[in-house]
């Protein structure tokens, strides 16, 4: 930790395209966040139908007149670019924090018990098979169909506690049982391993992009919604890394002295192998920041999984499709989303030179 | 070589099935069906909004029925055993508290019930065996056939734009590898990264506004793949005419995928240079482009196959978004139409060909590693 950090700070001080980048960036940052202070003439959503498709720096200047243009609506440009970075920043990154923390927890799962690294009894499995089907009929299944039968939210708990509470009888059961039955009692290895790889594999048999259009379409539009489904599609990336760097890390000198001294999986995994994950993964976070503010920007663009009054570059570029003289609405937005994924590009590529400069050395 | 092929095409077979299974289950186990939202709705638009409630009722439950959607969805279906209790409100009042109590928790026994072949996912997972995709909701027209009309459109853009682009970064990295090249990578390389940060659809507007506009440059038509087509055409004049039409799109695809391929290209035939039997060659006489093309490209070549091959999904993915900008009448825009109406068939159907093509690239990496490395042959023969 300490150490990334001082890796940075040379980086800073001594690359001049990384302190570019990264100034950029937090200047952005300050902007979304001073945001609501700015003295803007318009809201993003507020339509001026007296000047449809306005071009850019058109004269006279006044407080009132549109700097960037209008679309076809009437709708200011500046105030939806200047907007478009806060829901870019505060949508973006919150989502990708969740899909690396969820690929590294997989990933790295995967990557230290391996196949055979995780046993379980039989009778825990068994449990945990049936805690499974049971929470997704008692806690998942069954509270929906209530909730759309408008029942009260009393009957949701009786059958969300049904959920939990007849694993917990068929584990006591089972614990008694295992007194008598040796075939209870012998513990199987996990595949986890497997589990993590076949289940990547099995996402990454179609594009990306087109998973997340075809889930997007089972679902009524809505920001919460589009970003859980991509938080389900992207940890993918993540947990390949972590998988791997975990395999490498434990076959360092450190890590097996860290084993023979008896520490429990808990303190190998969190305090001896993560802090040597963080730097290529925050290699990765900076880039895949990068591609998830393109993705999301394509699905505004066409309009899908999110609701349209969601103010984004994607939308403002999305209404050149009906006028396409009006070059301003590609070219703003545009330029923006571009400078900002060059930002983060540049932050990620030199991040991974320092870092794999020191792992090679 | 071939068992080791079957054996990876069977393997692929899992995932295939699982993926299109899930979709097909999420498609129809989610509320709002394309029928009750057109057909039921009082301010459904079109022909049934006027009638009464039992005509809509009727029509419902005939399209249900010629759909095939008044089936069970599965082999298998949990519910609760005596049905879902009604609203509080309604419980009659006479009843003994006891009784009450016990009818208002009998919901929470789930009754299985077995349904045999007479299912939603049986009747379509025996079709898309025998090749059928069932019905689009929206055109009412086999999904199998609609698909093969776009498939081509999408498979020359696919196919040209990534020869062209192939080529392109082949040569771009031999020309940045010799000893001249020191100032095309001076250039190249930053142009590249740029290109790589800017978005497949901005960039693909950008062309499409400085150089299919009447206000700028008015170089190539704007969409589609022209309305009006005379019926004699020769062979020729036809590809003509479909050239012009596809090289802004094409030319879109190229400039977006460069820089990954590029990039990929430059590195592996760098680490072929700095090998062993590059500085053989060099050092017994050989001239630079003989080295770099005779010697270091054909080794150079095996890991870009795996890269190319990894690269597939993206490709479609620009494909498509290329597809929807200009209007060509693709799978691309296929799909994007199919999610804005949630056409679920068509859905599917285009995630089951999508997975079936990325399985068939899969296996001609396979093949193309085979033919470039004589020691693949070697060891599965």
């Amino acid at each position: 930790m300490r150490q990334l950090r001082k890796d940075i700070q040379i980086l800073w001080a001594e690359n001049l395209i990384f302190r570019g980048a990264a100034s950029f960036l937090c200047l952005l940052l300050l902007l979304a966040l001073l945001l609501p202070w700015l003295p803007l003439a318009y809201t993003p959503n507020q339509l001026d139908l007296a000047h449809l498709y306005q071009a850019p720096f058109s004269k006279p200047f006044s407080v009132q007149s549109h700097y960037l243009g209008t679309d076809g609506l009437g709708r200011d440009v500046l105030a939806n670019v200047l907007h478009g970075i806060r829901t870019a920043f505060f949508i973006s990154v919150p989502v990708m924090v969740l899909a690396t923390l969820l690929g590294l927890a997989l990933g790295m799962v995967a990557g230290f018990f391996g196949d055979t690294g995780l046993s379980l009894r039989r009778r825990g499995m068994l449990v945990l098979v049936f805690g499974m089907a049971s929470m997704s009929y008692y806690g998942v299944y069954l509270p929906l169909q209530l909730a759309v039968a408008d029942q009260g939210a009393g009957k949701i708990a009786a059958s969300m506690g049904m959920g939990i509470a007849l694993p917990m009888l068929l584990s006591a059961v089972l614990a008694i049982l295992s007194k008598r039955v040796q075939f209870l009692r012998e513990s199987v290895a996990i595949p986890l391993d497997q589990l993590v790889l076949r289940l990547t594999e099995t996402m990454s048999t179609i594009p990306r992009f087109v998973l997340i259009l075809v889930l997007a379409s089972f679902t009524p539009p809505s920001v919460p919604l589009l970003s859980l489904i991509i938080v389900l599609t992207l940890w993918t990336n993540t947990a390949r890394l972590a998988r791997a760097e975990l395999m490498r890390i434990k076959q360092l000198p450190y890590f097996e002295a860290a084993r023979s001294i008896g520490l429990n999986s808990w303190q190998l995994m969190w305090r001896q192998a993560a802090p040597n994950l963080l730097g290529p993964v925050l290699v990765a976070f900076t880039f895949g920041l990068g591609s998830l503010l393109a993705l999301e920007s394509t699905l505004s663009f066409f309009n899908i999984g999110v609701p349209s009054d969601l103010v984004s570059w994607g939308r403002t570029i999305a209404s050149i499709r009906a006028n396409t003289g009006a070059w301003w609405l590609v070219a703003f937005p545009g330029a923006l989303l571009t400078l900002t994924i060059l930002a983060l590009y540049t932050c990620s590529h030199y991040l991974n030179k320092i870092i794999s400069k020191k792992n090679a050395a | 070589m071939w068992p080791f092929l079957l054996k990876r095409l069977l393997l692929a077979i899992p995932a295939l099935w699982a993926l299109a299974t899930a979709v097909f289950l999420l498609s129809r186990m989610l509320p709002g069906t394309f029928a009750s939202e057109r057909l039921l709705q009082n301010n459904a638009p079109g022909y049934y909004s006027k009638g009464t409630e039992a005509d809509k009722q009727a029509a419902y439950t005939l399209y249900m029925k010629r759909t095939g959607l008044d089936l069970p969805l599965f082999y298998l279906s949990v519910a609760p055993a005596n049905g879902l209790p009604a609203a509080q409100n309604k419980l009659p009042a006479e009843s003994s508290q006891i009784q009450d109590r016990q009818r208002s928790f009998a919901y929470l026994t789930p009754s299985v019930s077995w349904h045999g072949s007479q299912n939603q996912y049986h009747q379509w997972l025996v079709g898309a065996l025998h090749g059928n995709l069932g019905e689009s909701y929206r055109t009412s027209r086999p999904v199998t056939e609609s698909l093969l009309e776009a498939i081509g459109n999408t498979f020359w853009l696919l196919l040209i734009s990534m020869v062209l682009t192939f080529a392109l970064a082949l040569e771009l990295s031999i020309q940045m590898i010799r000893k001249k090249g020191k100032w095309l990578r001076r250039a190249l390389l930053p142009f590249l990264f740029i290109t790589d940060s800017v978005p497949s659809f901005v960039l693909a507007l950008l062309l499409l506004v400085f150089l299919a506009n009447p206000d700028f440059l008015q170089l190539f038509p704007v969409y589609g793949m022209g309305y009006y087509t005379p019926d004699q055409l020769t062979a020729w004049q036809e590809m003509v005419q479909r050239a012009y039409y596809m090289a802004l799109p094409m030319l879109c695809l190229v400039l977006f995928n460069l820089p990954y391929l590029t990039n990929q290209v430059y590195a592996s035939l760098h680490t072929a240079m700095q090998a062993d039997f590059a500085r053989t060659a060099r050092a017994k006489g050989l001239g630079e482009s003989a080295v770099v093309r005779g010697h270091a490209l054909r080794n150079a070549l095996l890991p870009i196959i795996t890269i190319v091959s990894d690269f597939i999904p993206a490709l479609v993915t620009g494909t498509f978004i290329v597809e929807t900008i200009f209007a060509v009448p693709g799978i691309g825009r296929m799909l994007i139409e199919a999610v804005l109406s949630r056409d679920y068939p068509v859905l599917t159907g285009i995630v089951l060909l999508i997975a079936a093509f990325r399985i068939v690239a899969f296996v001609m990496a396979d093949i193309a590693y085979a033919w470039a490395d004589p020691r693949i042959r070697q060891q599965t023969q």
